[in-house]
């Protein structure tokens, strides 16, 4: 898989097998188990109490959260491919910070459930082989989470 | 007459009392988290805040290292604001008001 800027401001995402689409759908899938309280309710925990914003502002926040994944999951089922899987994804100027927010939820399910920020600076794929697949998959995807986000910075975002 | 003179001056303080509490800002507050990238935390103080690059800095190392940083203070109204801001950016955020 290969991401890049586009000329538009933007960036384009080449998947080139099935195995890349299934890592593109994992941000979708990672995103929604987070275990436990809401994304919402973790950010907003200081506020508690307030029952003016949980009525007025709570819900137009939840909603934006749901929105993002949304929009990330329609992208990449969407997106053409032939018939040997590779296909790409365009994603606008405007869109950047719906994708960057969907991947930030990704990520906070991979740390709940997974602490993947105790090995985020790994250099190499034999420093996770004592761990068990599960964690090690959620690591590289991290992984590949936090570069995909670094790039949206980069190149779209600022 | 004396003690209805006492009475008036304690409600006068109580009165002010209530109006300086009133009148004291509101601070906003952001909380460190292991998952919010440094140079994304940094924007998002440029954008909601409209923030130097440097002073936006500042303030993104301190909740990266202190755990929390006091990022804007004044009006509840404008404070409210900018605290929902910030959690549709995905940060942890909080207002109070100063003692």
């Amino acid at each position: 898989m290969k991401l890049a800027p586009t000329l538009q401001g933007g960036l384009r995402i080449d998947a080139d097998s099935l195995e890349d689409w299934m890592v593109l759908e994992a941000i979708c899938a990672d995103a929604v188990s987070l275990p436990g309280a809401s994304l919402y309710e973790r950010l907003s925990e200081k506020m508690e109490g307030d029952a003016d914003w949980e009525e007025f502002v709570a819900p137009e926040i939840r909603g934006q959260f749901t929105d993002q994944i949304a929009h990330v999951s329609r992208a990449v089922s969407a997106a053409p491919m032939d018939e040997e899987h590779a296909g790409s994804i365009f994603i606008s100027e405007e869109e950047a910070s719906i994708w960057y927010g969907a991947i930030n939820q990704a990520r906070m399910t991979l740390e709940q459930m997974y602490s993947i920020s105790e090995v985020e600076d790994f250099t190499d794929l034999d420093e996770l082989s004592d761990m068990s697949d599960e964690r090690r998959s959620a690591i590289i995807r991290g992984h590949f989470y936090s570069t995909f986000q670094c790039l949206l910075l980069e190149y779209v975002l600022e | 007459m004396q003690v209805n003179e006492i009475r008036s001056d304690t409600s006068t303080a109580a009165q002010n009392k209530i109006k300086d509490k009133r009148a004291l800002p509101w601070t906003v507050i952001v909380y460190d988290d292991p998952i919010n990238l440094m140079q994304y935390v940094t924007m998002v103080f440029k954008k909601v805040f409209g923030y130097s690059e440097e002073k936006a800095t500042v303030l993104m190392r301190q909740v990266h290292e202190k755990g929390r940083s006091l990022v804007w203070s004044g009006e509840k109204e404008k404070a409210e604001f900018y605290v929902q801001q910030l959690h549709s950016f995905q940060l942890k955020a909080s207002l109070e008001q100063e003692s």
